[in-house]
């Protein structure tokens, strides 16, 4: 065709697409307005390029999962109901690592910068005009440079890196250079050499074949060990070659080490700003384990759970949606973006157990998210949480009850969980309103435990948020806390669960002196729960009591978040997978909110029964507790116990009791693994009756896991 | 000549809505794009756009007129139809739009009131336009078919 011949050595998959490079070039194009679908597909068509459209996001991910070598370029609406362009964006991204450009009629700088930080090559605004849009395959070559960068140290490489392209010459290989002239080329070289020396990696291809490396793919576990390896050399000092020493994983090189590098310190980035702000809160309701992203995460792992295919998702995908996908859902009207958070449950806890414990939750939700709401929920989770905790099985039920927390965005928290806090993920969704709070989500992605320098950050920033901020930060919190893999990062759970604690009164009826005395008033307040999304803070005031400090946070936290969950996750929750049920968002959110208290968790069980009801909660506290427990314990211990735990829980159930044992197992290691902490969990409730322990705020945490 | 009358009418129409701010030079990349395989591509194109029009502006009176105003949701919406409209010119009912879905992001019901009440007015200009263009566009098509024949 017109366009020059040079082969699109870029795109050595399907040489025969790249012969005419630019044109051919294939491209996604998801947007929810019909209208400007259609006329971005024909204006597409008009610039020769090969369109595929999807008015949904998930449709979108799905032709992506099942074929990423399909597409050269995403270009995706910003606003769309059922996921966040910009959570969309990052899975992309993450996954499978293809230019995605950004589109919207909001010309608001913050959401461009938003959209450059996550990860887009471009923004535009809507109506799009053709002449942009015959620019855009200049990001697939560049990209198409860079990832193979090992290969193409210099012009030369690159032109044997291209290998298709005929004409040798470095540049024109990204692309028809040529064609597009000079000028392309040398903007090309350009920018090869910039990258090359700007990359990390630095120029030490191993390989410098030329022929492009086949698209490494961060699986689950390729991240799991990235992370570790990470962790432990220290993220300052984590150089590519160490890593990839570390790591030692066969294939692999220092250049795809190094370009994941990049995309996970910027996620770290995201996150870390994020969850200082809504860290309490997501922490709080984070339950800071995975095993409370695995309530949270049902929702979210599920979907996680395909991300995790992609492997992607790992801290990257989290820490973007947690952040911003996640709050961002939250805040939009369609309620917790739990969906976000799936996604982020994609996460993958790079975290070792995250795994597992997502799937647990996966399981979980898939029974969580019936939206029975109340029994169905329940019922359903303990089995999917194989997690173990069958015991909190018990408490699931509790959970079941709740209402199902339609605002299943507090759930998603989990599922974001970035790395290994996945589950935290979760429980941050619950609490985070759903409606905004993305905080929620974040505390639960923040938790990668391994972040050592974010576990701070949660954990520190949930203890001031008010009220508001809590109820996002309760889910947030929790999570950084879980950056620190252990107890640090609990701390900041804790915290949230403070707030939690004083928030749960979100319900509304929360104050702080009723969270303290309601402590035991989860069996009254689990009512509350059931009820409202919302009532579920007033349960986990009961754990809330940890905090006492009557911040105002606490109890919003709590409250907020089940309030949060309730109204908004409802509207999320809808969208998202309704199975959440809404009581389950709530209990989740409670049982966060609940857990971090003191693992009052046992107003999550509203539903339960009063009585009963507790005891669900406290499961779903302790999960929560659990979660947050481990990170509880470490910090707060002795103030949530003290408070709320032993008195409340006393009268609840030994639900709650087995959960704040639990915490403090949990606390101490750190939620390495939510099946522990969900375990811990587990036979605490048995065996206490109340987390006389205080740690009780714990439980809750596991609630959020149990979630 | 007939098409070619019809044609600069058409044109003209056009530049008049321009003059007046309800059209921008979008609609006329709309226009260029339609070819020869898809000559209604305008036609559809503002037919799905006052469909989507109508709906929305329905669904938003709903969410402003229930007991409790529907910020969220208007928000969103409003949003939505700020997009359609920009894409297809409507540039002045865009505007509208962006005002409305400022106001509804302030909760301000006030605002929103009378931010929709100025969307209505807006697009019922637009639309009439709109469809004044479409009747044209009809007749330019169906003689250019007939011209073939």
């Amino acid at each position: 065709m017109t366009v020059e011949d040079q082969r699109g050595g870029v795109v050595s998959k399907d040489v025969s697409h790249y012969d005419k490079f630019p044109v051919g070039m294939r491209v996604l194009a998801v947007d929810d307005d019909p209208i400007c679908l259609k006329l971005l597909e024909t204006l597409l068509r008009k610039c020769q390029y090969q369109v595929t459209t999807a008015n949904q996001a998930v449709i979108a991910l799905e032709m992506l999962r099942v074929n990423r070598d399909k597409f050269d370029l995403v270009i995706s609406d910003v606003n769309m109901p059922d996921m966040d362009g910009f959570k969309l964006l990052e899975l992309v991204g993450l996954e499978m690592d293809l230019p995605v450009i950004m589109l919207s009629a909001h010309s608001d700088t913050k959401l461009v910068m938003k959209g450059i930080t996550h990860g887009a090559v471009d923004y535009l605004l809507k109506p799009v005009r053709i002449e942009e849009l015959k620019n855009i395959w200049q990001h697939v070559i560049r990209r198409k440079k860079i990832d193979p960068k090992d290969q193409n140290k210099s012009p030369n490489e690159d032109k044997a890196c291209h290998g298709n392209s005929e004409s040798g010459q470095g540049a024109s290989s990204l692309g028809n250079a040529d064609q597009n002239g000079k000028n392309s080329r040398k903007r090309k070289d350009q920018n090869e050499d910039e990258e090359e020396e700007g990359d990390e990696n630095g120029n030490d291809s191993e390989d410098p074949s030329s022929q492009k490396k086949p698209r490494v793919v961060w699986s689950v576990e390729l991240h799991r060990k990235f992370v570790a390896a990470v962790n432990q050399l220290g993220l300052e000092k984590a150089v590519p070659k160490k890593i990839l020493d570390l790591m030692d994983v066969e294939g692999l090189t220092r250049e795809n080490v190094a370009s994941h590098l990049q995309k996970y310190r910027l996620y770290l980035k995201r996150i870390s700003s994020v969850a200082s702000q809504q860290a309490n809160m997501v922490a709080a309701l984070g339950g800071k384990d995975s095993s409370y992203l695995r309530m949270a995460s049902l929702d979210g792992f599920g979907e996680f759970r395909n991300l995790a295919g992609s492997g992607r998702l790992s801290s990257s995908t989290l820490s973007s949606y947690a952040p911003s996908g996640m709050f961002g859902r939250l805040n939009s009207p369609a309620g917790l973006n739990l969906r976000g958070i799936t996604s982020s449950g994609l996460i993958q806890p790079s975290g070792q157990n995250l795994s597992s414990s997502i799937n647990t939750f996966g399981k979980l939700q898939p029974t969580l998210l019936p939206s029975n709401q109340s029994a169905g929920l329940y019922q359903g989770i303990p089995t999917s949480l194989e997690l173990n905790q069958l015991q909190q099985s018990k408490c699931a039920t509790g959970i079941g009850d709740f209402d199902p927390i339609k605002d299943s965005t507090g759930f998603t928290v989990s599922g974001s969980f970035p790395d290994n806090r996945v589950t935290v993920g979760s429980s941050s969704s619950l609490l985070s309103r759903a409606s905004s709070n993305p905080l929620m989500l974040q505390g639960n992605s923040q938790q990668t435990h391994n972040r050592g320098p974010f576990g701070n950050q949660s954990s520190l920033g949930v203890a001031p948020l008010n009220p508001e901020s809590f109820d996002l930060g309760i889910g947030g919190s929790s999570n950084f806390v879980n950056h620190n893999r252990s107890d640090e990062s609990w701390q900041g759970a804790v915290q949230l669960s403070r707030f939690s604690s004083n928030a749960l009164p979100l319900s509304e009826p929360f104050n702080h002196d009723q969270m303290a005395s309601n402590n035991l008033g989860i069996s009254s307040t689990s009512p509350h729960i059931g009820n409202s999304p919302i009532e579920f803070p007033s349960t986990n005031v009961v754990s809330g009591r940890l905090e006492d400090s009557g911040d105002v946070c606490q109890e919003g936290l709590i409250g907020n978040v089940v309030h949060n969950m309730t109204y908004t996750s409802k509207q999320r929750w809808e969208e998202y997978k309704q199975d959440y049920n809404p009581n389950m968002n709530h209990s989740f959110s409670d049982i966060n909110s609940m857990v971090s208290n003191n693992g009052i968790v046992s107003p999550l069980g509203r539903s339960l029964d009063q009585n009963s009801a507790i005891c669900g909660r406290s499961f779903d506290v302790s999960l929560i507790g659990q979660l947050n427990g481990g990170a509880l314990s470490n910090a707060h211990h002795s103030e949530f116990e003290n408070s709320a735990v032993d008195a409340k829980i006393k009268s609840n159930e030994d639900c709650l009791l087995g959960q704040t044992k639990s915490q403090d197992g949990f606390i101490q290691n750190g939620y390495e693994s939510l099946d522990d902490i969900m375990n811990a969990m587990m036979k605490r409730e048995q065996n206490q009756t109340l987390l006389s322990d205080g740690e009780f705020g714990i439980n809750a945490y596991s609630l959020g896991s149990c979630i | 000549m007939v098409g070619t009358d019809l044609r600069q009418q058409l044109n003209n129409y056009i530049q008049s809505m321009r003059d007046q701010g309800i059209l921008d030079s979008q609609f006329q990349s709309v226009q260029a794009l339609k070819t020869e395989e898809n000559p209604h591509f305008v036609l559809e194109t503002i037919t799905g756009f006052c469909n989507d029009a109508d709906n929305g502006i329905a669904q938003m009176t709903r969410y402003l007129e229930g007991p409790v105003v529907d910020f969220t949701n208007l928000t969103g919406l409003s949003h939505f139809l700020r997009g359609s409209s920009s894409s297809v010119g409507g540039v002045r009912m865009a505007l509208a739009c962006r005002d409305l879905r400022r106001a509804s992001e302030a909760n301000n019901k006030q605002g929103c009131i009378e931010g929709m009440a100025r969307l209505k007015h807006e697009y019922n200009s637009l639309k009439e336009g709109l469809n004044n263009i479409s009747q044209i566009e009809r007749q330019l098509i169906g003689n250019a078919q007939r011209g073939r024949q």
